[in-house]
């Protein structure tokens, strides 16, 4: 029944400011109170909003889901967490449960003191400059309902702070497990990623559930970059048929600061990624690379933009897909060149890959430019695998099934080239070999395995 | 021993007649130039067969080592023996013409009941039959025809033969767009290659190629059949006088 979620979530926010005593005044809670306003103004977008036209979330009023308010991760165990590692991968670890931060089963490692990998509910607990000064300044909340939703309950999720001129060499993963084996929850993890001047590092985001009950994660991550600094965010999905997951990644960016966003989307029921990059100063560089091999009845709506503020920045964005069975697919691109932002350069890709009839997908790449001096580009196509090579590969003694996944490899493997994390890359390789074929032997290159 | 024996074989594509009814054999250890004007189906008669899937055989019969050749998918042909050095050789990016290179052989010796050929092997055999079409090492690195010129893609198609060991190799064209030094490299290959129990079909334009490998039998295509057969001596007389004097005798 409809709005029988909103009806809870009024009854959550209200138990939750009990819960909350002395801190309720806090300039965090007024934040969250004001996206809580919003969020009962709007709720949650219908197919009527034109930014969820074909991605209607009808999937909140289908099914009970419940608050995640507090963390409990007893029931989780080490195995559960072995099973979503990375093999050979030396990594700092951060696991969360239903978005609340877990110490017992995160893995930091050593680490200068001024280096912060940790909790966001440590930071509020602490009064950290840093969230007063950044939570909710950039993840707009008040044209989106789920982001509302997610600041109106921000308590947990991954706070991230690299000092000026700092280095890290091990990526930094963020794991949130879902345990929707008793019942089906809504999680809402919220994340702040601070890079000072100079620094460097890498993150890898991961959403398993773990159970068969639906559940639904709604995270919210703000990343705001200062000068020269330079951050890879990999959120690589590959979650189970009943989870649905509404992200929201928003970045700010500083002189010269460099962003790439891999985004790799292999399963999942329903996928909607909104990641949004604030070009603030001169000469950042902005990367997007996608990557979905998705089938089943699996939806995925990549919602991009990249809003160029300033003069002399580039941005570069490719986005492939391979659609298999039903899979529906959306890929809206918007580029936003504002009236100062001269000397801009900005490109667009989209390609698809439609393995059957049934499979459908809606392209939209929408470029908004107000300045004159840009060279701006922007191209999408949607096809079936094309039936010359098909032939060509046949003519040579290859069977079918291993000719396409020769070509669908090497469409795929543009965006995966791209990824740095040399474990990350051959761990998304070897699912998208499960899921071509079973036989892998003749999958990898050849002239790599003598290297 | 007969390698391909093709018997009345009418093809349609898109509803049109193309092949009005081909009949020839080719046996073990000989080599046969196809020669004809534009568009007359030589190209056409390759493809179909090679197991292109556009075309619908409407009649007529065609044996490959004593089997149907219509049973067999275009990947089984191939693993069987046929080769096709295509005309127009297509452009895979993204596929290293060293990894085509293995997973082809390597599904041949699957079908062959072999074990597949370790990295090593695989390097050295690649490497040998590189020397032997004169490409570039670094050419192996590369997407299948990723930017190859025209000669280079040829060239590919004879180095891709060279690996796999045909028992049928049809040539479609592989001269054309070659320069002099190219021409004898790509004979070389095929001149390597020819032996008693395998066999070629040429399909060609000019009579130069034929200089460096010397056909058994040389027909003539003509709006879909085959109008005249002969020996060497025929491509020297097309040579010297052009198609005229032949489409004058058939089109009366
Ligand atoms: N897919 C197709 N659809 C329609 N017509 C086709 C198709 N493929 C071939 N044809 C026609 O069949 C005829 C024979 O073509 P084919 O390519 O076999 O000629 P060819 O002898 O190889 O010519 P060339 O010497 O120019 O290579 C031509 O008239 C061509 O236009
Ligand atoms: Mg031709």
């Amino acid at each position: 029944m409809a709005g029988e979620l909103i009806n809870n979530i009024l009854s959550n926010f209200n138990e939750f400011e009990n819960k909350l005593n002395g801190s309720k005044v806090s300039a965090v809670h007024i934040i969250r109170k004001d996206a809580f306003d919003k969020f009962k103004q709007f709720g949650f977008p219908t197919a009527k909003d034109e930014e969820w036209r074909f991605s209607n979330p009808g999937f909140i009023n289908k099914f009970q889901f419940e608050l995640c308010l507090s963390g409990n991760d007893e029931k989780i165990s080490q195995e559960i967490v072995n099973q979503y590692k990375f093999e050979n991968l030396d990594e700092h670890l951060l696991v969360f449960v239903n978005g609340f931060y877990s110490q017992r089963l995160s893995d930091v490692k050593p680490k200068k003191k001024q280096i912060i990998i940790g909790s966001f509910a440590d930071a509020v607990e602490r009064n950290s400059v840093d969230i007063i000064k950044y939570f909710g300044k950039f993840a707009d909340y008040n044209q989106n309902g789920f982001s509302a939703l997610n600041t109106a309950f921000a308590q947990d999720g991954a706070f991230i702070l690299i000092p000026d001129g700092t280095v890290i060499e091990r990526p930094i993963r963020l794991l949130f497990i879902t345990d929707a084996r008793e019942k089906s929850v809504l999680t809402m993890p919220r994340n702040l990623i601070i890079s000072g001047e100079c620094s460097q590092f890498k993150i890898v985001e991961n959403n398993h559930t773990i159970g068969s009950l639906p559940s639904f994660n709604n995270p919210v991550s703000e990343i705001v970059m200062d000068f020269s600094s330079n951050v890879e965010y990999y959120n690589i999905q590959n979650n189970n048929e009943n989870s649905y997951y509404v992200g929201t990644t928003q970045v700010s960016q500083q002189r010269a600061s460099i962003f790439t966003g891999t985004t790799i989307t292999l399963n999942g029921n329903y996928i909607r990624n909104n990641l949004n990059s604030l070009l603030e100063a001169e000469a950042c560089e902005t990367n997007y690379n996608g990557l979905y091999f998705v089938g089943g009845n699996c939806f995925v709506d990549n919602h991009t933009l990249i809003d160029h503020a300033k003069p002399n920045c580039n941005s570069n964005e490719i986005y492939k897909g391979i659609l298999n069975d039903k899979a529906h697919v959306v890929f809206n691109g918007k580029i936003i060149v504002r009236p100062d932002a001269q000397k801009t350069n900005a490109y667009q890709t989209n390609r698809n890959i439609l393995l059957t009839d049934d499979a459908k997908i809606h392209t939209k790449p929408q470029l908004e430019i107000f300045a004159d001096d840009v060279k701006c580009s922007h191209g999408a196509t949607s096809g079936y695998l094309d039936r010359e090579s098909l032939f060509y590969l046949r003519s040579r003694g290859i069977g079918e099934e291993m000719a396409k996944t020769l070509l669908l490899n090497a469409f795929a493997s543009e965006v995966i080239e791209k990824i740095n994390i040399a474990e990350l890359r051959d761990m998304v390789k070897s699912y998208i070999a499960d899921k071509l074929i079973k036989d892998d032997v003749y999958f990898c290159d050849v002239l790599d395995q003598l290297k | 021993m007969s390698i391909l024996k093709i018997e009345n074989l009418k093809v349609n594509v898109n509803g049109n007649q193309i092949l009005k009814g081909i009949n020839f054999e080719v046996k073990s250890g000989e080599i046969h130039a196809i020669m004809g004007p534009n568009g007359s189906g030589k190209s056409t008669l390759a493809n179909v067969l090679a197991g292109r899937e556009d075309y619908t055989v409407t009649e007529g019969k065609v044996t490959y080592m004593g089997k149907n050749l219509f049973d067999m998918p275009s990947e089984v042909r191939a693993r069987e023996g046929i080769f096709l050095a295509f005309q127009y050789p297509v452009e895979i990016p993204g596929v290293s013409n060293a990894n085509f290179m293995r997973t082809a052989l390597n599904e041949l010796r699957k079908f062959r009941n072999e074990e597949p050929l370790d990295a090593m092997d695989f390097l050295q055999l690649m490497r040998e039959k590189a020397k032997l079409v004169e490409i570039d090492k670094t050419f192996l690195n590369r997407s299948v025809n990723e930017g190859f010129s025209g000669g280079e893609k040829k060239r590919n198609e004879i180095f891709q033969m060279a690996m796999l060991q045909p028992k049928l190799a049809i040539l479609d064209e592989t001269d054309s767009g070659l320069d002099i030094d190219a021409l004898k490299i790509v004979a070389n290959g095929v001149n390597k290659l020819s032996n008693e129990n395998n066999a070629f079909v040429v399909i060609t334009h000019y009579q130069r190629l034929l200089d460096y490998i010397i056909p058994d039998f040389v027909h003539v295509l003509y709006k879909g059949q085959i109008v005249k057969s002969g020996t060497k001596k025929l491509a020297l007389e097309l040579e010297e006088k052009g198609y005229d004097w032949i489409k004058k005798e058939i089109d009366v």
